[in-house]
Protein backbone atom coordinates (compact mmCIF):
# COMPACT_ATOMS: atom_id res chain seq x y z
CA UNK A 1 0.00 0.00 0.00
CA UNK A 2 0.88 3.39 -0.61
CA UNK A 3 0.84 5.93 1.85
CA UNK A 4 1.06 9.85 1.84
CA UNK A 5 1.56 12.81 3.87
CA UNK A 6 -0.36 14.99 1.59
CA UNK A 7 -3.06 16.31 3.72
CA UNK A 8 0.24 17.94 5.90
CA UNK A 9 2.14 19.16 3.22
CA UNK A 10 -1.53 20.93 2.41
CA UNK A 11 -1.88 22.59 5.84
CA UNK A 12 1.55 23.47 5.96
CA UNK A 13 0.67 25.55 3.06
CA UNK A 14 -2.13 27.32 4.09
CA UNK A 15 -3.90 25.46 1.16
CA UNK A 16 -8.01 24.34 1.49
CA UNK A 17 -8.45 20.82 -0.64
CA UNK A 18 -10.19 22.47 -3.24
CA UNK A 19 -6.78 24.73 -3.79
CA UNK A 20 -5.07 21.97 -4.02
CA UNK A 21 -7.29 20.26 -6.34
CA UNK A 22 -8.17 23.40 -8.56
CA UNK A 23 -3.74 23.86 -8.87
CA UNK A 24 -3.05 20.13 -9.78
CA UNK A 25 -5.71 19.80 -12.03
CA UNK A 26 -8.08 17.61 -10.46
CA UNK A 27 -11.61 17.25 -8.54
CA UNK A 28 -11.74 17.75 -5.00
CA UNK A 29 -12.94 14.17 -3.96
CA UNK A 30 -9.86 12.91 -5.98
CA UNK A 31 -7.76 15.16 -3.28
CA UNK A 32 -10.05 13.80 -0.20
CA UNK A 33 -9.91 10.35 -1.60
CA UNK A 34 -5.74 10.55 -1.54
CA UNK A 35 -6.14 12.39 2.01
CA UNK A 36 -7.65 9.14 3.08
CA UNK A 37 -5.38 6.89 1.21
CA UNK A 38 -7.99 5.42 -0.70
CA UNK A 39 -6.74 6.26 -3.99
CA UNK A 40 -3.03 5.49 -5.68
CA UNK A 41 -2.54 8.73 -7.61
CA UNK A 42 -0.91 8.13 -11.28
CA UNK A 43 3.03 9.45 -11.76
CA UNK A 44 1.70 12.43 -13.38
CA UNK A 45 -0.67 13.63 -10.42
CA UNK A 46 2.25 12.32 -7.67
CA UNK A 47 4.36 14.62 -9.74
CA UNK A 48 1.77 17.57 -10.08
CA UNK A 49 0.81 17.37 -6.39
CA UNK A 50 4.76 17.03 -5.01
CA UNK A 51 4.94 20.55 -7.98
CA UNK A 52 2.14 22.39 -6.04
CA UNK A 53 3.29 21.18 -2.33
CA UNK A 54 7.18 22.27 -3.46
CA UNK A 55 8.07 18.74 -2.04
CA UNK A 56 9.56 15.53 -3.95
CA UNK A 57 7.50 13.00 -5.20
CA UNK A 58 9.44 10.67 -1.93
CA UNK A 59 8.73 13.16 0.47
CA UNK A 60 4.74 13.23 -0.44
CA UNK A 61 4.20 9.19 -1.13
CA UNK A 62 6.09 5.88 -0.04
CA UNK A 63 5.79 2.00 0.26
CA UNK A 64 4.55 0.22 3.49
CA UNK A 65 7.48 -1.14 4.66
CA UNK A 66 7.17 -4.95 4.36
CA UNK A 67 6.01 -3.84 0.18
CA UNK A 68 10.10 -2.92 0.31
CA UNK B 1 -17.76 27.32 -3.95
CA UNK B 2 -16.71 29.78 -6.42
CA UNK B 3 -19.14 31.70 -8.02
CA UNK B 4 -19.14 31.01 -11.98
CA UNK B 5 -22.37 32.96 -12.99
CA UNK B 6 -21.34 32.05 -16.59
CA UNK B 7 -21.39 28.56 -16.04
CA UNK B 8 -24.48 28.88 -14.32
CA UNK B 9 -26.56 31.51 -16.80
CA UNK B 10 -25.20 29.71 -20.13
CA UNK B 11 -26.18 25.64 -18.74
CA UNK B 12 -30.09 27.45 -17.56
CA UNK B 13 -30.12 28.67 -21.39
CA UNK B 14 -28.69 25.29 -22.69
CA UNK B 15 -31.35 23.61 -20.98
CA UNK B 16 -34.05 25.54 -21.47
CA UNK B 17 -33.94 25.69 -24.92
CA UNK B 18 -33.33 22.26 -24.88
CA UNK B 19 -36.61 21.07 -22.91
CA UNK B 20 -38.50 23.74 -25.53
CA UNK B 21 -37.69 21.90 -28.03
CA UNK B 22 -38.78 18.73 -26.63
CA UNK B 23 -41.80 20.46 -25.60
CA UNK B 24 -42.55 22.26 -29.82
CA UNK B 25 -41.64 18.50 -30.43
CA UNK B 26 -44.64 16.97 -29.19
CA UNK B 27 -43.19 15.95 -25.89
CA UNK B 28 -46.14 16.33 -22.77
CA UNK B 29 -44.86 19.74 -21.06
CA UNK B 30 -44.47 18.29 -18.01
CA UNK B 31 -42.24 15.60 -19.37
CA UNK B 32 -40.70 18.51 -20.86
CA UNK B 33 -40.26 20.40 -17.36
CA UNK B 34 -38.94 17.36 -15.65
CA UNK B 35 -36.00 17.05 -18.29
CA UNK B 36 -35.01 20.85 -17.65
CA UNK B 37 -35.45 20.15 -13.79
CA UNK B 38 -33.66 16.99 -13.79
CA UNK B 39 -30.57 18.59 -16.09
CA UNK B 40 -30.71 22.08 -14.65
CA UNK B 41 -30.29 20.18 -11.36
CA UNK B 42 -27.48 18.30 -12.19
CA UNK B 43 -25.37 20.99 -13.68
CA UNK B 44 -26.36 23.14 -10.31
CA UNK B 45 -25.01 20.78 -8.58
CA UNK B 46 -22.03 19.17 -10.80
CA UNK B 47 -19.39 22.43 -9.42
CA UNK B 48 -20.61 21.91 -5.93
CA UNK B 49 -20.15 18.56 -5.73
CA UNK B 50 -16.58 17.95 -6.06
CA UNK B 51 -16.42 15.01 -8.58
CA UNK B 52 -15.93 17.58 -11.88
CA UNK B 53 -13.18 20.28 -12.53
CA UNK B 54 -14.83 23.45 -13.44
CA UNK B 55 -12.72 25.22 -16.02
CA UNK B 56 -14.81 28.51 -17.03
CA UNK B 57 -12.55 29.50 -19.47
CA UNK B 58 -14.12 26.65 -21.83
CA UNK B 59 -17.64 27.81 -22.45
CA UNK B 60 -18.75 24.53 -24.31
CA UNK B 61 -17.53 22.01 -22.35
CA UNK B 62 -16.59 23.21 -18.55
CA UNK B 63 -17.11 20.12 -16.22
CA UNK B 64 -13.62 17.73 -16.76
CA UNK B 65 -13.27 14.17 -15.12
CA UNK B 66 -10.18 13.91 -13.92
CA UNK B 67 -8.20 10.46 -14.24
CA UNK B 68 -9.98 9.09 -10.96
CA UNK B 69 -13.24 10.01 -11.80
CA UNK B 70 -12.59 8.26 -15.57
CA UNK B 71 -11.07 5.05 -14.14
CA UNK B 72 -14.46 4.75 -12.27
CA UNK B 73 -16.59 5.39 -14.86
CA UNK B 74 -14.42 2.98 -17.96
CA UNK B 75 -14.87 0.56 -14.81
CA UNK B 76 -18.39 0.65 -14.51
CA UNK B 77 -18.88 1.31 -18.18
CA UNK B 78 -17.16 -2.48 -18.46
CA UNK B 79 -19.12 -3.91 -15.44
CA UNK B 80 -22.98 -2.55 -17.28
CA UNK B 81 -21.75 -3.45 -20.88
CA UNK B 82 -20.67 -7.20 -19.31
CA UNK B 83 -24.31 -7.03 -17.64
CA UNK B 84 -26.17 -6.03 -20.66
CA UNK B 85 -24.36 -8.95 -23.25
CA UNK B 86 -25.51 -11.55 -20.14
CA UNK B 87 -29.03 -10.28 -20.02
CA UNK B 88 -29.17 -9.87 -23.85
CA UNK B 89 -28.07 -13.31 -24.39
CA UNK B 90 -30.41 -14.60 -21.68
CA UNK B 91 -33.68 -13.06 -23.17
CA UNK B 92 -32.52 -13.75 -26.87
CA UNK B 93 -32.03 -18.01 -25.19
CA UNK B 94 -35.43 -17.90 -23.83
CA UNK B 95 -37.14 -16.47 -26.98
CA UNK B 96 -35.53 -19.25 -29.08
CA UNK B 97 -37.08 -21.67 -26.57
CA UNK B 98 -40.82 -20.26 -27.22
CA UNK B 99 -43.02 -22.09 -30.05
CA UNK B 100 -42.93 -20.68 -32.68
CA UNK B 101 -39.42 -18.55 -31.68
CA UNK B 102 -39.50 -15.17 -30.85
CA UNK B 103 -36.81 -11.98 -30.72
CA UNK B 104 -38.28 -10.50 -27.65
CA UNK B 105 -37.84 -6.97 -29.09
CA UNK B 106 -39.74 -5.56 -26.47
CA UNK B 107 -37.22 -6.73 -23.76
CA UNK B 108 -34.02 -5.07 -24.95
CA UNK B 109 -35.68 -1.44 -24.09
CA UNK B 110 -35.27 -3.14 -20.33
CA UNK B 111 -32.01 -4.49 -20.84
CA UNK B 112 -30.81 -1.10 -21.84
CA UNK B 113 -32.20 0.43 -18.85
CA UNK B 114 -31.03 -2.16 -16.65
CA UNK B 115 -27.32 -1.70 -18.35
CA UNK B 116 -28.06 2.12 -17.33
CA UNK B 117 -29.28 1.40 -14.23
CA UNK B 118 -26.00 -0.78 -13.63
CA UNK B 119 -23.27 2.02 -14.92
CA UNK B 120 -25.07 4.63 -12.56
CA UNK B 121 -25.38 2.61 -9.80
CA UNK B 122 -21.66 1.52 -9.94
CA UNK B 123 -20.27 4.47 -10.14
CA UNK B 124 -21.29 5.65 -7.00
CA UNK B 125 -20.12 2.14 -5.02
CA UNK B 126 -16.57 2.80 -7.35
CA UNK B 127 -16.76 6.41 -5.60
CA UNK B 128 -16.97 4.92 -2.11
CA UNK B 129 -14.60 2.25 -2.18
CA UNK B 130 -10.82 2.51 -2.18
CA UNK B 131 -9.03 2.56 -5.04
CA UNK B 132 -5.36 1.51 -4.09
CA UNK B 133 -3.36 -0.06 -5.31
Amino acid sequence: MVNNNVRAKRQEHNMTQEDLANKAEVSRQTIIALEKGDYTPSVKLALLLARTLHSTVEQLFWLEDKEL
Amino acid sequence: MKTHWQYYLSRIVVVASISLIFAWSGMPWWMAGLVFIVAAGFFIWAPASGHYRVLTNEAATPLRLDERSRQIRDRAGRTAFVVVEILALAVFTFGQFQDPPVVPTAAIGIVLGLGMFTYLLLIQVYERAPQRE
